[in-house]
C-alpha cells in the first residue's frame, strides 16, 4: 500500500462566525444539515451548513454563564441547551423562541433527548449536582429524577440506552423503559477521569473516553461483556517523554457504526470496534478539539477547536483559535475495511 | 603508523543519519534499529528507514516523512541504508574529509600513510581491513584488466574457466572469508564448477570491506549502478546483474562475521511481511483476555505516564467554571 495515500485530506472547512471562546459541546441536527454549538462565551449557536459547506448562522441564545452541552430533538426542531447558570433552555427553530425548560441545583453539563416511537420527546439532564432529571417540556418540575453517585460529566442516549458518566469513574446505565431506575451502576473500564461517552448505533453498549489517552467499549448485554476492550489513542508518536492526552470526543457515525475520537492533542481518529482497526487519522487540526459530531447522513463531521483548559493559564494561548470545522466524511475514514 | 595511533586514521563505522562514530558495524546497526529505525508507535525495529515507513503506514496508519534523530538533511527515509551500508557516496566523501581534517591529516597524507600502514593484523580486527582492503582493490583491478585482455585474447578458454561469467573476478568464494587478509592472486584460479553459475555477489564484501570506501577514484572499476550501495571493487563486468534487495526485509549483503555479528539474529525477522494484515496488533489481542488486553504492551513502562490533565477528582470544565470569568452568580 502507498504510504503517501494516507492523511491526503481535502483542506476542512471553518464555519462562518465562529464563537468566540471555547466550544463545550457541537451537534449536528438529525433531520437537516443544521449544526448546534453550545460555548463558553454563554451562548448557544445554529448554523445552516449548505451543500457546498458555506455556513449560515441562523439562530442564537445564551446562558447567563457559560453554555456546556447542546442537543437536537429527533425531529430537528428543536434545540436543547445546558448551562453553568444550572438552567437548561431549548429553542424552537422555528419560531427562535427560547425558554427555560430545566433547573439543577448546580451546572447542568449533559442533556439530551429521550425520545421513545411515538411518545412526546422528553429531555434528560445531567449536572454537578449528582442528579439527572427528566423533563417533558410542558412543566415546571421534573417528571422523574434520579441521584447519581457523582457529579455528572458525560452522557449519551440512543434509547432506549442512556449512559451517565461522572466523576469519580463511575457509569450509571439506564433502560429508558425504566427511566428512574438505574439499570446497572459500574466503574469506569479506564483507571482515569471519565471525558466523554457515546452509545453504540446498534444500542448495545458504549464508548467511553478517558483523560489518559484510553477509549473502552463496553457492551451492556451480561452475554456480550466479555467483548468488551479497551485500547490506547492519541499518544504523541513522537515522543515517548511527552505528557498523555485526554481523548475529549467519541461520535458514532450513524451509518456504519464506526466511531471518532477527537483529543486535546488536536488530532481526530477515525475507528472501527468490530475490526478493532484504526481506519483513518487527522492530525494537527491547530488545537485541542473540544467537541465532535456527525451529520444526520454521516457525510458531514464537525469538530470544534478551542482551549479545553487541561493546561490551566498557561495552556491558555492566544494562538489557539476557537471555532469549528467542517470536515467532508470520506469512505476511508469511515467505512469498515473489508479482510 | 609512526608518533599517530593508526586507529585514528581508519575511520569508524559511522552512523549517516547522525554522524555518530561507532566502534563496529555491530554497534551502529543497534544504534540504527534503536534511535532511526524504531517503530514510534509499538516500538518494534525495523531494518530500515523505508521499512519502518512502511511498517507505521501499513499498521498504524501514520505517515512518517522523517527518520527520527536524523540530522537536518539527513532525515530522508527513502534512502535504504543498513549500517554504513546504502551511504551515499558524495556524504561518504565528504565525511571522511571533515574526519581526516578534523584528525589534522590532509586526506593525500592518510592515503599514504594507509597504503603503506601494511600488516592488517597489527590493527584492531575490525579496522584491519583498510589497507587491506586497498591492496585487494589493487590486486582485483589488476586482475580484471588482465581478465579483459584475456577474453579478448582467448575468450573460449575463459568460458570454460569461470563457468561462463568471465568478469567475475577469481575470487574463491569459498576460502575467502576465511582468509580475509589474503590478497587473491592469479596463482589462485578458482576452480569454480560450472554449475554454481552465479555465487551472488555476497562474497565480494565478505573480504572485510571497509564500511567507507576510500577516495581511490582511480583504482576504483566503475562502480555498476545498484541502489546506492557502496561502491563495491571487483567484478566491474559482472554478468549477472545484483540482485536487488528487496524493500521488506532488507537482506544485507551480509558477510560471513556480520552475520556473526548480528547474534544469530536472521537479518529481516523482525519486518513484517508485506502481506501482514493491517489489523494485526489489533486482532492479535482479540484472543486474549479482553479488557484492556492491548493497551497494556512493552511500550507502556517506556511512556511517561505524564497526564496532560491529571486532576482525578475534577473535570476540567469544572476547574474552568470556577474561573471568574465564567463564574455565576445570581
Amino acid at each position: 500500500m502507498d504510504p503517501n495515500q494516507f492523511n491526503q485530506v481535502s483542506p476542512d472547512v471553518e464555519i462562518s462566525q465562529p464563537p468566540s471562546d471555547s466550544v463545550s459541546e457541537v451537534t449536528f441536527s438529525p433531520k437537516a444539515n443544521f449544526l448546534a454549538a453550545s460555548s463558553w462565551d454563554n451562548e448557544v449557536r445554529i448554523w445552516e451548513i449548505q451543500s457546498n459547506g458555506t455556513s449560515v448562522g441562523k439562530a442564537a441564545f445564551s446562558h447567563q454563564a457559560p453554555a456546556l452541552c447542546c442537543a437536537w430533538s429527533q425531529d430537528g426542531t428543536k434545540i436543547a441547551s445546558g448551562g453553568a447558570d444550572k438552567a437548561g433552555r431549548m429553542m424552537d427553530v422555528s419560531t427562535g423562541q427560547s425558554v427555560q425548560i430545566a433547573q439543577h441545583d448546580g451546572a447542568i453539563r449533559c442533556i439530551k433527548f429521550v425520545e421513545a416511537e411515538g411518545a412526546s420527546p422528553i429531555v434528560a439532564t445531567a449536572g454537578w449536582d449528582k442528579m439527572l432529571k427528566y423533563w417533558d417540556l410542558r412543566q415546571q418540575s421534573p417528571i422523574g429524577t434520579v441521584n447519581l453517585p457523582e457529579r455528572a460529566y458525560a452522557m449519551d442516549c440512543n434509547n432506549p440506552l442512556l449512559v451517565v458518566a461522572t466523576a469519580e469513574r463511575k457509569i450509571v446505565i439506564f433502560d429508558m423503559t425504566n427511566p428512574t431506575t438505574p439499570f446497572e451502576t459500574v466503574d469506569s473500564p479506564l483507571k482515569w477521569q471519565t471525558r466523554t461517552v457515546s452509545c453504540f448505533t446498534k444500542k448495545d453498549g458504549y464508548a467511553i473516553g478517558s483523560i489518559e489517552g484510553r477509549v473502552g467499549i463496553q457492551y451492556v448485554d451480561p452475554k456480550q461483556k466479555e467483548k468488551s476492550f479497551s485500547f490506547k489513542c492519541h499518544r504523541d508518536p513522537k515522543d515517548l517523554a511527552s505528557p498523555v492526552y485526554s481523548v475529549n470526543s467519541i461520535a458514532h457515525h450513524p451509518g456504519y457504526g464506526t466511531f471518532s475520537t477527537a483529543s486535546n492533542d488536536g488530532s481526530f481518529v477515525f475507528w472501527d470496534k468490530d475490526a478493532r482497526q484504526k481506519l483513518n487519522a487527522h492530525s494537527n487540526v491547530g488545537g485541542p478539539i473540544t467537541s465532535t459530531a456527525f451529520n444526520g447522513d454521516g457525510k458531514l463531521f464537525a469538530y470544534a477547536i478551542g482551549y479545553d483548559w487541561a493546561q490551566g493559564y498557561k495552556g491558555n494561548l492566544s494562538s489557539i483559535k476557537n471555532t469549528i470545522m467542517l470536515h467532508a466524511v470520506t469512505e476511508q475514514d469511515v467505512k469498515p475495511k473489508v479482510k | 603508523m609512526g608518533r599517530k595511533k593508526s586507529r585514528k586514521l581508519v575511520l569508524k563505522p559511522w552512523c549517516w543519519y547522525c554522524e555518530r562514530e561507532f566502534e563496529d558495524e555491530k554497534v551502529l546497526i543497534q544504534h540504527q534499529k534503536a534511535k532511526h529505525f524504531k517503530c514510534h508507535i509499538c516500538a518494534k525495529r525495523l531494518n530500515t528507514a523505508n521499512g519502518m515507513v512502511i511498517h507505521v503506514a501499513q499498521v498504524h496508519k501514520e505517515n512518517i516523512k522523517h527518520v527520527p534523530n536524523a540530522l537536518p538533511g539527513r532525515d530522508k527515509p527513502d534512502l535504504e541504508i543498513f549500517g554504513s551500508m546504502g551511504i551515499p557516496e558524495e556524504d561518504v566523501i565528504d565525511y571522511e574529509q571533515r574526519m581526516s581534517e578534523k584528525l589534522g591529516e590532509p586526506t593525500a597524507k592518510k592515503q599514504r600513510l594507509q597504503n603503506s600502514s601494511g600488516g592488517g593484523g597489527a590493527v584492531a580486527a575490525s579496522n584491519a581491513v583498510d589497507p587491506e582492503q586497498l591492496r585487494l582493490q589493487l590486486e582485483q583491478h589488476r586482475l580484471v584488466m588482465l581478465q579483459t585482455q584475456q577474453q579478448q585474447q582467448q575468450h573460449q578458454h575463459q568460458m570454460h574457466m569461470y563457468g561462463g561469467y568471465p568478469g567475475q573476478p577469481p575470487l574463491p568464494p569459498m576460502s575467502m572469508p576465511m582468509h580475509p587478509g589474503r590478497p587473491p592472486t592469479l596463482h589462485m584460479p578458482p576452480r569454480r564448477p560450472p554449475s554454481i553459475p552465479a555465487m551472488p555477489p555476497q562474497y565480494a564484501p565478505a573480504m572485510g570491506r571497509p564500511p567507507v570506501p576510500l577516495p581511490q577514484m582511480g583504482f576504483r572499476p566503475p562502480v555498476p549502478p545498484m541502489m546506492g550501495m557502496p561502491p563495491r571493487p571487483p567484478a566491474p563486468m559482472m554478468a549477472p546483474p545484483l540482485p536487488m534487495r528487496p524493500p521488506m526485509p532488507p537482506v544485507p549483503p551480509a558477510t560471513q562475521k556480520q552475520q556473526a555479528i548480528m547474534t544469530g539474529k536472521p537479518s529481516g525477522s523482525s519486518e513484517p511481511p508485506s502481506s501482514t494484515p493491517i489489523n494485526e496488533p489489533i486482532s492479535a489481542l482479540s484472543a486474549q483476555s479482553p479488557v484492556s488486553a492491548f493497551v497494556d504492551k512493552p511500550m507502556t513502562k517506556l511512556r511517561s505516564t505524564r497526564l496532560i490533565y491529571a486532576d482525578a477528582s475534577m473535570s476540567v470544565e469544572e476547574h474552568r467554571a470556577q474561573l471568574p470569568k465564567y463564574r455565576f452568580s445570581v
